[in-house]
């Protein structure tokens, strides 16, 4: 090892200098190595600039990088005036807001790890990842979340402090183990005030190999694992994201999805590092899509669920129009599929499309995309879980350019994706620059990067099964690759052998009937079993149309599902799918799931996927019932 | 089960443009009390209002006995057998409670039954006997409610529709009258839909239940399984889980389950 080091060439990429050849090292972002160091230098020199806005009250308010660094600071001065060593875990359990953020940079910046907890867990999921990540400090936002920690308070007794966010209702609580956000920031201006600089100094220790986060994967089987990522995996996903999105100090960004993905970590935290974009906090879940119009932002990146609830809401708009709108859609859209079709096929399209398109944009779909927040939007991203490409046409006709991107927890959010430049309608793209992508001879899709994991927190064994010999990280994915394009047929894992010994991929029948408008998800059964069948969850708000429309009667969602005009919709949307299935693949019976299940449970993802295991085991029953 | 006395399919009611039944799919049995739970503006009142033709339906069946009564002026839904005894009480108060109660029986002619009825109302509520003359703005709220209940039986209804009957009422005289309602209910065979605030009266008297939201149905059921139920516990009946501090203030998610 030598002193001096060489040092790559950069370039300029939407006003960040990144290397020029990605994946080689050292990866530096701006100069920086660390995200803990590109923080500093952008907190500097952005200043006043805002960097997030969160809503108070029903109105926006502007917090620039200046809080964003001053707030970090106290947070990482406080907690190591409590005795917080670097290398320590710190979770987070709340919704997303700036203060998530200010903790998430401090805990980093001083050389901890700092790990987020879905709000939508449980008390007893609370305990256990305290419990695996050994935190000693929780932060919580409110009475909410505390009371989930005060039910297990005494089964963690690692836990020695717990930050609650936002005192509302509890002015009563006392205990040496409690403390509210304005205690914590008021430790660390002492701190700084006796030892200046201190915070830098930490900064300064800050290296590409530390572990920078922990992110526990919601695991279809057994417990969740906590996936250790690197500040340097973070940085080499940044260099893939900068490079793939439109964004620069101008944009506008909405953050939503819960902070405690990788997806949103990425897209909400570090890419805005980057590139210095301007992040405005959804007030709730359930305002996303008024939020959007507010903030009408330049990217947004979003899970296919709720790019599959705006095109619901637009095509029920649309249908309930007078006449004369309902015509004039229809021939705005007629315009805009013709030319997405030509576009995706990856033609130019003719002059007369394109004047076709001109007309129905300044007619509609400019007035369409300003109705849902879309008027500004260089560029829509959808991931997490596949994306029909009828949906990706259909908005591509209304004039809104949506990319499919892949990635998962353990390569830092992102593998592949695709671009204005590189685009395959139905693949989820190519790999981004300084990351490479094979397909094992089992079909499984390995990756290889500076973005791949450090492994899993205290679990070497599974570590190792994540990785091949020659260190390529096991996606559990199957897939090919065409032309570079990366394309995802299903879960390895979730394999189904029938009786009959024929291999099928699940995922590629389910994913075929979630294009449905009636489907919202669908979970295949049939391991070892005569024939396939089916678990469907409908989607709530079209099938209620559907049968409002029909006047088919029905009093609460189950009785919806009971219904046997809904029964017949489903079925022949079933036997749609089948028609494009040989007939072992073929769904032989299929069950609704009546009823509507939350987020919190455990059937359910945080991103409102269907979990095999918890479904096939919590309804049993119903499965049973198909093959009586 | 027998064929519903009153069935509603696929209601859907607006205040101007704002959606305020937004497809409700209901029964009610003969000889059974079904009660509409639901908050504030959950579009209960309105739901009665249209089965009762005061306002009309945008779209959607209320069928009586099979014959479809919706968008029908309201004096034919009267003459069609339902009677709305109507959210706080609406009596004629410089009438005598004698002639209100004679009102009630506008549509009939049969002078002895008439009579008759009127007795039997005056056997279930005394005190109106003891004010027959009385003017009914003179009355008590309680007093009132009773009057009112007891016009709405003068018609001989089919199916009567309450509106917050325990609207504006002590404790004590809530009690009173859901017990003689469930009196006229088991003695007499009165089928009745009951829309109540107060969910714990109302689970009691009924049979059948159902929660709206937001002009939809969330729920339904027999009373005892929504009386049971988590939701309906900590939302409607005033159950605390207090959790660990004994001082909760959220509330959990609904599920309707």
């Amino acid at each position: 090892m030598t002193i001096q080091q060489d040092i790559p060439s950069t370039e300029r990429v939407n006003g960040v200098a990144l290397n020029t050849v990605p994946g080689s090292l050292p990866i530096r972002i701006d100069g920086c190595d660390t995200i803990s160091k590109l923080f500093q230098l952008r907190c500097q020199a952005e200043g006043s600039r805002t960097a997030h806005r969160e809503k108070d009250l029903g109105i926006w308010k502007s917090y620039s990088w200046r809080d964003y660094w001053d707030h970090a600071r106290w947070i990482g001065l406080g907690l190591l005036s409590l005795g917080l060593q670097r290398g320590d875990v710190v979770q987070i359990l709340s919704e997303d807001r700036k203060e998530w953020l200010y903790f998430d940079q401090g805990v980093q910046c001083v050389g901890a790890i700092s790990s987020g907890v879905y709000t939508t867990d449980s008390a007893s999921q609370l305990e256990y990842i305290l419990k695996d990540s050994g935190a000693r400090f929780l932060v919580v936002e409110n009475e909410e979340q505390l009371d989930k920690f005060l039910d297990i308070a005494d089964r963690v007794p690692d836990v020695q402090r717990v930050i609650i966010l936002d005192d509302e209702g509890l002015h009563a609580l006392a205990g040496e183990r409690f403390l509210f956000l304005p205690m914590l920031y008021d430790l660390g201006k002492r701190l700084e005030a006796q030892t200046p600089g201190a915070f830098e100094a930490e900064i300064a220790k800050s290296s590409p190999e530390d572990i920078a986060l922990l992110i526990y994967t919601s695991g279809t089987t057994g417990q969740p694992k906590g996936a250790m990522i690197s500040h340097r995996n973070v940085l080499s996903a940044m260099e893939g994201g900068v490079r793939a999105l439109p964004t620069d100090a101008s944009s506008e960004q909405l953050c939503f999805l819960p902070l405690c993905h990788i997806l949103e970590r990425d897209s909400s935290i570090y890419f805005p590092l980057a590139v210095r974009s301007t992040v405005n906090f959804a007030e709730s879940p359930e305002t996303v899509f008024d939020n959007l119009r507010e903030v009408s932002p330049h990217v947004f990146t979003a899970v296919p669920r709720v790019w599959e609830k705006v095109y619901s809401r637009v095509t029920v708009l649309a249908q309930e129009a007078t006449p004369l709108g309902r015509l004039v859609f229809r021939l705005a859209m007629g315009a805009g599929m013709a030319r997405a079709g030509a576009l995706q096929q990856g033609r130019k399209p003719g002059v007369l499309q394109e004047a076709g398109f001109r007309l129905a944009d300044w007619l509609v779909f400019s007035n369409l995309r300003r109705m849902l927040g879309m008027d500004r939007l260089r560029q829509g991203t959808t991931g997490a879980a596949p994306i029909s490409p009828a949906l990706l046409t259909w908005y591509r006709a209304i004039g809104v350019p949506l990319y499919e991107g892949y990635g998962m927890t353990e390569n830092a959010g992102l593998a592949t994706v695709n671009t204005p430049q590189a685009n395959l309608p139905g693949s989820v793209g190519r790999p981004i620059p300084g990351v490479e992508v094979r397909i094992a001879e089992d079909g499984e899709i390995q990756t290889m990067g500076y973005n791949n994991f450090l492994g899993y927190w205290r679990n070497p064994e599974k570590t190792a099964e994540t990785y091949t010999a020659d260190g390529w990280l096991r996606t559990g994915d199957m897939g090919r690759i065409d032309d570079g394009y990366v394309t995802i047929t299903g879960r390895l894992k979730d394999i189904i052998i029938t009786a009959g010994g024929k291999n099928i991929t699940p995922a590629e029948i389910e994913s075929r009937l979630k294009f449905s408008h009636y489907i919202s998800d669908a979970v295949v059964i049939g391991d070892k079993r005569k024939y396939l069948t089916c678990l469907i969850m409908i989607d709530q708000e079209n099938v209620e149309k559907f049968a409002q429309d029909r006047k088919v009667p029905f009093s609460d969602f189950a009785s919806l599902c009971r219904a046997q005009p809904v029964q017949d919709l489903i079925r022949a949307e079933v036997d749609a799918v089948n028609r494009e299935f040989a007939r072992v693949e073929q769904i032989k019976d299929f069950r609704l799931i009546d009823v509507l299940l939350t987020a919190e449970d455990e059937e359910l993802t945080a991103t409102m996927k269907l979990r095999r295991s918890f479904v096939e085991k919590k309804h049993k029953d119903l499965i049973d019932d198909m093959y009586r | 089960m027998t064929a519903p006395l009153l069935e509603i399919r696929n209601l859907e009611t607006y205040y101007g443009p704002i959606m305020a039944i937004r497809g409700i799919s209901l029964e009610v049995h003969k000889g059974r009390v079904v009660t509409v739970l639901g908050a504030n503006g959950a579009g209960k009142t309105t739901l009665l209002k249209t089965i009762s033709g005061i306002m009309d339906p945008e779209k959607g069946e209320i069928l009586l006995d099979g014959q479809n009564v919706a968008g029908f002026e309201p004096h034919r839904v009267v003459r069609a057998g339902i009677v709305h005894v109507p959210e706080g009480r609406e009596v004629f108060p410089l009438l005598s409670v004698e002639e209100n109660l004679a009102l009630g029986a506008y549509t009939r002619s049969d002078r002895a039954e008439i009579a008759r009825d009127r007795d039997l109302v005056f056997t279930y509520f005394p005190i109106l006997a003891e004010r027959r003359t009385q003017e009914a703005g003179t009355l008590s709220g309680g007093q009132q409610q009773m009057l009112a209940i007891g016009r709405g039986l003068m018609l001989r209804p089919r199916l009567m529709l309450l509106d917050e009957p325990s609207l504006g009422l002590s404790p004590l005289l809530t009690q009173e009258i859901f017990t003689i309602l469930k009196r006229l209910n088991k003695d007499e065979g009165v089928t009745m839909m009951l829309v109540e605030q107060n969910a714990a009266v109302a689970l009691d008297l009924a049979d059948d239940g159902y929660v709206m939201e937001l002009g939809r149905i969330v729920m339904s059921g027999t009373a005892d399984r929504l009386a049971s139920s988590e939701d309906i516990q900590s939302f409607y009946l005033g159950h605390a889980n207090e959790g660990a501090r004994g001082e909760r203030r959220w509330k959990r998610r609904k599920t309707w389950r």
